[in-house]
């Protein structure tokens, strides 16, 4: 049946994408839920709430509110916290109750910034959509509200855009990232969301290039294109010992890499280097960029989609996420495991690339 | 810009009154901060039992969660850490559905497909939905009675409506309702009693156990010691019911209404002389002596023997934990010992507490956890030797800590010992490290 997931839990919402793209800007990040929504993107889906702080917060709604469209009480709640917090904006995040109510988003912005007097922006998430849709519409957000800079200019550093712990298999990803990338660019590279980017996505316009490592970051990386003419790339950096390893233990084989496309696209050419590969297919339940899509790629949507894709293309090795073997029943076929948090959250997460990879290359 | 945590203290606040508690504890009147402290109050299924959790807590009992994906987000740890993998189920809500209700069509067949797949028959199928249908007013009585008549399963639905957190009828007391709903009117034992108000039993050696043995219930049943559906249907011959959290009050009336069970509603304390003020009433009522004197020598010896040996030790108290704080808090001051700060959600019901606590310990800072300036909290102004809950060893993780939250429920003299005995151990371990 569509919708009825009998295996696995459901994937992190666009909500906690949203917030995944915020979190570390020094706003102050409003969910307009009644807290549930809030303690489920703070307690499941952000491995960083537990090591540094943000200034998330849940608007607290009651039934009354959102009932009657109290804007006003909420705005004087974000007032109030304002107040109290050096904050650099307010950015609102959309869960089911404002979906239901048809909150104006851009009237609230407008209200927040004129009672408030600080930069406001709004994340239209529903809860409803996954993770990188979230992050998409987050971006943007940012880019619209403080992309100011018109122009080429100094291109004195390279934008990386999709590389939240969502997207990445390890929480040290991301710094792995910038470094090989600052390596091979040779120029200051920026994580956008990353504690001081805020200023860089500012000059988003005299970036040398924005780097794309998770399709999240795609949308966002061609409007720059076209409002600046920034070129762009998708690129997912793999240290070189790594790639070895991860070709030594699945070459040769029919493999179904299942993962954010850009990481499975990449580890897909290693396989493909190595030579002898049959078959190497990547699926994915989350967003799946027509460009990058080879023949033989798909896009998952229901849950029993996996184990039928996996029998029609008799792979012998699936990549992905522990949680997938759940969906897997029945199925005799390697798996190697390669966490993604926007599935099994801090079930399986690798704290290091290191102990990823040699999970996934055992 | 004030960047220090919001707080008052108890004489300030009590002097206040009730009815001017400062905004800044109100949890309605500002933004929530869902700090690593706070998480237990927006998101319930993080520990302990939520709606989810509590749902499942009839034994043989699937469930069904009908939301958006957001909302079953939390359940991917608690179905693989808490054993609920195979009985959570989801049906995922899309955005038409917010406007056409097509999602409600689709359950009976959901639920007939989820059963087709166990290898067993559930006892009920247990349909949880959340904000989004409190929103639309869905009547789930009637999509409950449809799915009972195309699958011939019980059903029975679960609110998960966060909206109403602070309503009549909050989420856990509506729980607490849907899972004795399935029980039916049976010939009354008078030896048979149930204990309501948590998902887990007591703990083991509780002297309520053994009072009421001794009274002459044979039959002590909790819904947490159920390990079948048979188990649990006997809760109807109960005799009657004895509360002991308040939000079972609805339950309670419930099934005092439908299977003419009546209720005794009883509280937690920390303090010696209210428990045994409370057991000395509870026999008045049940029309039997309950024997409380030794437990309650042992519990005040064992205080006492801790004052002795470790002194006047200070003790940041927090919510997230199996006491109500303001009562642990007094009750700890009245024992000489020091409480200067306790995180927690202060309601008129607390005032009584407080105005002991605004004579005994003036100074004592009140915090509210969800207040949006505790992130500039700083735990190294004010050190605490203990902390209890998990919430306080957040912000004073270098303390001696309890966390005081365990699934067997602490309950009277014998759950004021275990209190101090964890103490003691955390305080060793301390001293270890």
């Amino acid at each position: 049946m569509k919708g009825l997931r009998k295996y696995l839990a459901p994937f992190t919402p666009d909500i906690s994408g949203a917030a995944a793209v915020l979190y570390a800007m020094g706003g102050i990040i409003v969910i307009s839920d009644a807290g549930g929504c809030t303690g489920n993107v703070c307690g499941f889906d952000e491995p960083r709430w537990f090591s540094s702080k943000s200034a998330i917060f849940s608007a607290g709604l009651r039934d009354i509110d959102a009932i009657l469209g109290r804007d006003d009480k909420f705005i004087d709640k974000i007032k109030i916290a304002a107040a109290r917090l050096d904050a650099a904006f307010v950015a609102v995040i959309g869960t089911p109750v404002p979906a239901v109510i048809a909150t104006d988003y851009k009237a609230l912005c407008r209200m927040t910034e004129a009672r408030i007097g600080l930069p406001a922006l709004a994340v239209d998430t529903t809860g409803m959509a996954l993770y990188d849709e979230g992050q998409e519409k987050a971006y943007r957000a940012l880019f619209e509200t403080f992309a100011t800079c018109r122009g080429r200019g100094i291109e004195d550093f390279v934008c990386i855009l999709g590389a939240t712990p969502l997207d990445l298999p390890a929480s040290d990803s991301a710094a792995h990232i910038k470094n090989a990338l600052e390596r091979s660019n040779g120029v200051k590279a920026v994580v956008c969301g990353e504690e001081g980017s805020l200023e860089f996505i500012g000059r988003a316009g005299e970036a040398q290039k924005n780097i794309v490592v998770s399709p999240s970051g795609l949308r966002i990386a061609r409007e720059l294109k076209e409002k600046f003419g920034t070129p762009y790339e998708t690129f997912y950096p793999l240290d070189e010992f790594d790639a070895r390893r991860f070709r030594e233990a699945h070459g040769g084989k029919r493999t179904l890499i299942v993962h954010q496309q850009i990481l499975a696209e990449a580890l897909r050419r290693e396989l493909e280097n190595s030579g002898g590969c049959e078959r190497i297919s990547v699926a994915s339940w989350f967003r799946m960029d027509g460009e990058l899509m080879r023949e033989g790629d798909v896009r998952l949507e229901e849950e029993d989609d996996l184990l039928r894709f996996v029998e029609a293309g008799s792979f012998d090795t699936v990549v992905g996420d522990p949680l997938f073997v759940r969906a897997l029943r029945g199925w005799r076929g390697d798996f190697a495991p390669l966490p993604h948090f926007a599935v099994s959250g801090s079930l399986h997460a690798a704290e290091r690339e290191e102990d990823l990879w040699h999970g996934l290359c055992a | 810009m004030d960047a220090q945590a919001f707080f008052i203290t108890a004489r300030e606040l009590y002097a206040r009154g009730k009815q001017h508690i400062p905004d800044e504890l109100v949890s309605s009147k500002h933004l929530i901060y869902s700090s690593p402290a706070a998480l237990a109050f927006n998101s319930p299924g993080a520990q302990g039992y939520g709606v989810k959790r509590a749902g499942l807590a009839v034994p043989g009992s699937v469930m069904l969660l009908v939301s958006p994906g957001c909302c079953g987000r939390n359940t991917t740890i608690l179905g693989d850490e808490g054993g609920y993998g195979e009985r959570i189920f989801y049906l995922e809500m899309e955005e038409t559905d917010i406007v056409t209700g097509r999602h409600l069509a689709k359950i009976p067949a959901a639920v007939e497909e989820i059963c087709s797949t166990l290898d067993k028959k559930p006892s009920v199928v247990m349909i949880c939905i959340t904000c989004v249908d409190a929103l639309l007013g869905t009547d789930m009585d009637r999509v409950c009675r449809k799915v009972e008549a195309e699958t011939g399963m019980p059903a029975r639905a679960c609110y998960m409506y966060a909206l109403t957190r602070e309503g009549i009828r909050p989420p856990m007391a509506a729980v607490r309702e849907a899972v004795y709903s399935l029980l039916e009117p049976a010939r009354k034992d008078p030896r048979a009693a149930n204990l309501l108000g948590f998902f887990s039993p007591l703990e083991e050696g509780s002297e309520l156990y053994a009072m009421l043995a001794k009274a002459g219930l044979e039959h002590i049943r909790e819904i947490g010691s159920c390990k079948t559906f048979e188990d649990y249907k006997r809760m109807s011959e109960a005799n009657f019911n004895l509360v002991l959290n308040q939000e079972a009050r609805f339950a309670a009336d419930d099934l005092s209404k439908k299977l003419a069970i009546p209720y005794i509603e009883i509280t937690r304390f920390y303090q010696t002389d209210k428990m045994a003020n409370q057991y000395r009433l509870l026999g008045g009522a049940l029309g039997a002596r309950l024997d409380y004197a030794a437990a309650q020598k042992k519990a005040d010896d064992c205080v006492a023997d801790f004052r002795a040996r470790y002194g006047e030790l200070s003790f940041s108290v927090g919510e997230s934990l199996n006491a109500d704080p303001f009562e642990l808090s007094l009750a700890l001051v009245r024992y000489g010992f020091k409480v200067p700060e306790i995180f927690g959600t202060v309601t008129p019901q607390e005032f009584p507490y407080l105005r002991q606590l605004a004579e005994l310990s003036p100074e004592t800072r009140i915090y509210s956890n969800l207040s949006p300036t505790m992130l500039c909290y700083d735990g190294t102004k004010s050190p605490a030797d203990v902390t209890l809950g998990r919430d306080a060893a957040y912000y004073h993780p270098s303390a001696a800590g309890v966390s005081w939250n365990g699934e067997r429920q602490p309950y009277g003299f014998k759950g004021l010992v275990s209190l101090f005995n964890e103490i003691s151990q955390a305080l060793a371990e301390r001293s270890a490290a």
